[in-house]
C-alpha cells in the first residue's frame, strides 16, 4: 500500500481522536498530539506514535514527547530505541493488536491503558500489575499462558511451538500422559498465534536462556544468562 | 504555593507534636527529683535525652499513641540490664502511688514506662557511667550494652542545625513523619528514629541544601544508597553501627527498608522535577506517594485500578 493511501485509512482511523493527527514523515507515518486517556484535561499525555515503514506488518512504536514520565526503565521505557513507549511484553503485542485492525486498536487496548498506568503510578509509586524486569518477566509471562511453573515444562512446550510440533493427537509435551487436545494445546496455539508471527526469534532465545539457566542449577529469580539478548 | 511552603505548612499543622512543653517539663523535673530522693547516692546524675531532648519529636499518627520523654539515669553500680531495671521498677512502683497523674508504669525493654493520664509517657532509662566520659546504655533491639553519649547527641544535632539555618531539626522531623507513614502500611515499625536522624545530621554536617524539598532528595537518595550497599552508619560518639538492627537475624528488615526507600526517594525526585517545570499539582501528586497529607487523588488511582483490572489491560513489562 502506498503511503499517501495509508496516510489516508490512518486519519480515518484516529478521526474520534480529537488531540490527534497524522502525517508523512520520511517513508514513515508519524501520529502525533495529546492523547486523552479519559482523566480529564489534565491528564493528557502528548504522543508521537510512529508506523514504521513495514507497518502494518511491524508493530508501531510510542514516545511520550512531553518529558512528564523519566526515560528509566522501571518506568517501562525501552532504552535503547530512543525510548520508547514498553507498552506490554513483546510476546502479547499481536495479541492485542493483530496485524490488520486499525490503528485505534493499538491506542484503546495498548496506548491508553499504559499511560493510565503512568497516572496510577504517578498517584500510589505503583503500577497496578507489572511483569518482573527481563527474564523473569518472560517467566511469569509463560507461567500465566500455560498455567505451569516448573521450567523444564515450559521449555519444553515452548520449543514444541517453535518446532511446529503442535497436534492434537500427539502426546502433550508438558510430560503428562494426556495428549495435547486434553492439554496445553490451547495455550501453545495462543502462543503460535499471536507470539510466533514475530517474534519466534525471541521464544527460540527464550528456550536458550532458560536452558542456560536449568543447566547452571539457577534460580530463574536470580539467573544472568550468558544468552539474555531480548528482542523489543 | 512552592513545595517547600507547602511541606512548612504541613510542618506546623501536622507534624509538630500537640501537645504543652511547659507541662511535660515541669512533670519530667518533677520525677526526677522523686528518683533523686529515691536513690540517693546510687544515683549519679540524670538527664532528659532522646528526641525530646534533641527538639526532633513529631506528632503521633495514632491519636492513642504517647509521646515518650526519655530521661537517663546514670547509677554507680555496674549492673547487669535487669538488675538496673529491677531497680526502677522499684521506684517507679513507689511513684506511681504518689503522683496522681501517672496512671501506670509499664516494665519496657530497656526502660520503664510512667505513663500518664494526659498524652505522653517518660521513660526511666538506666545507665551506667564509662571510663571515657560516655555511659553505657542498652541497645532495644539487640539488649547489648553500648557506650554512647545522648548529651553529645544533642550537641551534634544543634550544631549542624545552627549550620543549616535552623532547617535540620524540620527536615528530620519530615524523615520521620515518612518513617510512621511507612511503618503504619506495613503494621509494623521499619525504621529506628535515632538512625534516621543520624543519617541526616552525618549527612548534612558538611552538605547544604537549599530547602525541604531539596533536603529530603538528597536524604532519600543517599539513604538509599548506604542502605542498599549495607554501609554502616556509625554512631557519632563511638556506640557502633546504628544500623545494625536491620540485620537482625530472627527480624530482617533491610530489604523492607531498602523499598521505603527507592519508593521515597523516586517519589522525591519525581516532585524535584515537576517543581522545575513548573508543574506544582505534579509535585504535589508525587509527594502523595509518601506523604498521604499530598494525596488527594486515592479515589482516581481506585478508578484506574479498577478499569485496568476489568478490562484485563496488559501489564507494563518491565524490559
Amino acid at each position: 500500500m502506498a503511503v499517501s493511501e495509508l496516510l489516508n485509512r490512518i486519519q480515518q482511523e484516529i478521526s474520534g481522536y480529537n488531540g490527534l493527527s497524522a502525517e508523512e514523515v520520511d517513508d514513515e507515518i508519524h501520529i502525533t498530539g495529546k492523547l486523552d486517556i479519559g482523566l480529564g484535561e489534565e491528564d493528557k499525555f502528548d504522543v508521537l506514535i510512529v508506523l514504521g515503514s513495514g507497518y502494518p506488518k511491524t508493530i508501531p512504536r510510542t514516545y511520550e514527547t512531553g518529558g512528564r514520565v523519566p526515560r528509566e526503565m522501571d518506568r517501562h521505557y525501552y532504552t535503547g530505541d530512543g525510548a520508547s513507549c514498553c507498552l506490554c511484553m513483546p510476546h502479547l503485542l499481536r495479541q492485542r493488536f493483530p496485524e490488520g485492525a486499525p490503528i485505534s486498536v493499538y491506542i484503546d487496548r495498548l496506548v491508553v491503558p499504559y499511560f493510565q498506568n503512568q497516572v496510577h503510578y504517578e498517584i500510589t509509586g505503583k503500577y497496578v500489575s507489572e511483569y518482573s524486569h527481563g527474564l523473569l518477566g518472560i517467566y511469569e509471562y509463560y507461567t500465566e499462558l500455560f498455567g505451569v511453573k516448573d521450567l523444564e515444562t515450559i521449555v519444553r512446550l515452548v520449543q514444541a511451538v517453535v518446532s511446529h510440533g503442535l497436534g492434537g493427537a500427539r502426546p502433550c509435551p508438558c510430560g503428562g500422559l494426556k495428549k495435547q487436545r486434553k492439554c496445553h494445546l490451547n495455550a501453545m496455539k495462543e502462543l503460535r498465534r499471536t507470539a510466533l508471527p514475530n517474534f519466534e526469534p525471541q521464544l527460540k532465545i527464550d528456550v536458550e536462556n532458560f536452558k542456560d539457566v536449568l543447566s547452571k542449577g539457577q534460580r530463574v529469580e536470580s539467573a544472568t544468562p550468558d544468552n539474555k539478548q531480548i528482542l523489543a | 504555593m512552592s513545595m517547600h511552603d507547602s511541606l512548612q505548612t504541613f510542618l506546623t499543622d501536622k507534624i509538630e507534636p500537640n501537645f504543652q512543653r511547659a507541662h511535660t517539663k515541669k512533670a519530667h523535673r518533677h520525677i526526677r527529683d522523686l528518683v533523686g530522693e529515691k536513690l540517693g547516692d546510687k544515683l549519679v546524675t540524670d538527664f532528659v535525652m532522646g528526641s525530646y531532648r534533641r527538639h526532633t519529636l513529631t506528632r503521633r499518627l495514632k491519636p492513642t499513641s504517647k509521646y515518650d520523654v526519655d530521661v537517663l539515669f546514670v547509677l554507680h553500680e555496674d549492673q547487669e540490664l535487669e538488675e538496673l531495671l529491677d531497680t526502677m521498677e522499684g521506684v517507679a512502683k513507689e511513684i506511681v502511688e504518689e503522683v496522681e497523674d501517672i496512671e501506670e508504669y509499664r516494665r519496657q525493654k530497656v526502660s520503664i514506662g510512667l505513663r500518664y493520664k494526659d498524652n505522653f509517657s517518660i521513660d526511666l532509662v538506666p545507665g551506667v557511667a564509662a571510663d571515657d566520659g560516655n555511659y553505657t546504655l542498652y541497645d532495644s533491639s539487640e539488649l547489648k550494652p553500648v557506650s554512647t553519649n545522648p548529651l553529645r547527641h544533642h550537641e551534634f544535632i544543634k550544631t549542624v542545625n545552627i549550620a543549616r539555618n535552623s532547617q535540620l531539626k524540620p527536615l528530620i522531623k519530615l524523615v520521620k513523619r515518612w518513617a510512621q507513614e511507612v511503618a503504619l502500611e506495613a503494621d509494623h515499625g521499619v525504621f529506628k528514629s535515632f538512625h534516621l536522624e543520624m543519617m541526616a545530621a552525618q549527612l548534612f554536617e558538611d552538605q547544604e541544601f537549599s530547602d525541604y524539598l531539596d533536603g529530603l532528595n538528597q536524604f532519600f537518595a543517599e539513604a538509599y544508597r548506604i542502605t542498599k550497599a549495607s554501609e554502616k552508619v556509625l554512631d557519632p560518639v563511638g556506640g557502633g553501627d546504628i544500623s545494625s538492627y536491620l540485620d537482625k537475624p530472627d527480624n530482617p528488615r533491610r530489604q523492607e527498608a531498602i523499598d521505603a526507600l527507592k519508593k521515597a526517594k523516586e517519589a522525591v525526585a519525581d516532585a524535584v522535577r515537576h517543581e522545575a517545570d513548573g508543574d506544582a499539582r505534579l509535585a504535589r501528586r508525587a509527594m502523595g506517594r509518601i506523604y498521604d497529607h499530598f494525596n488527594t487523588e486515592s479515589s482516581t488511582a481506585a478508578t484506574i485500578s479498577s478499569t485496568l483490572v476489568t478490562s484485563n489491560a496488559p501489564k507494563p513489562w518491565s524490559e
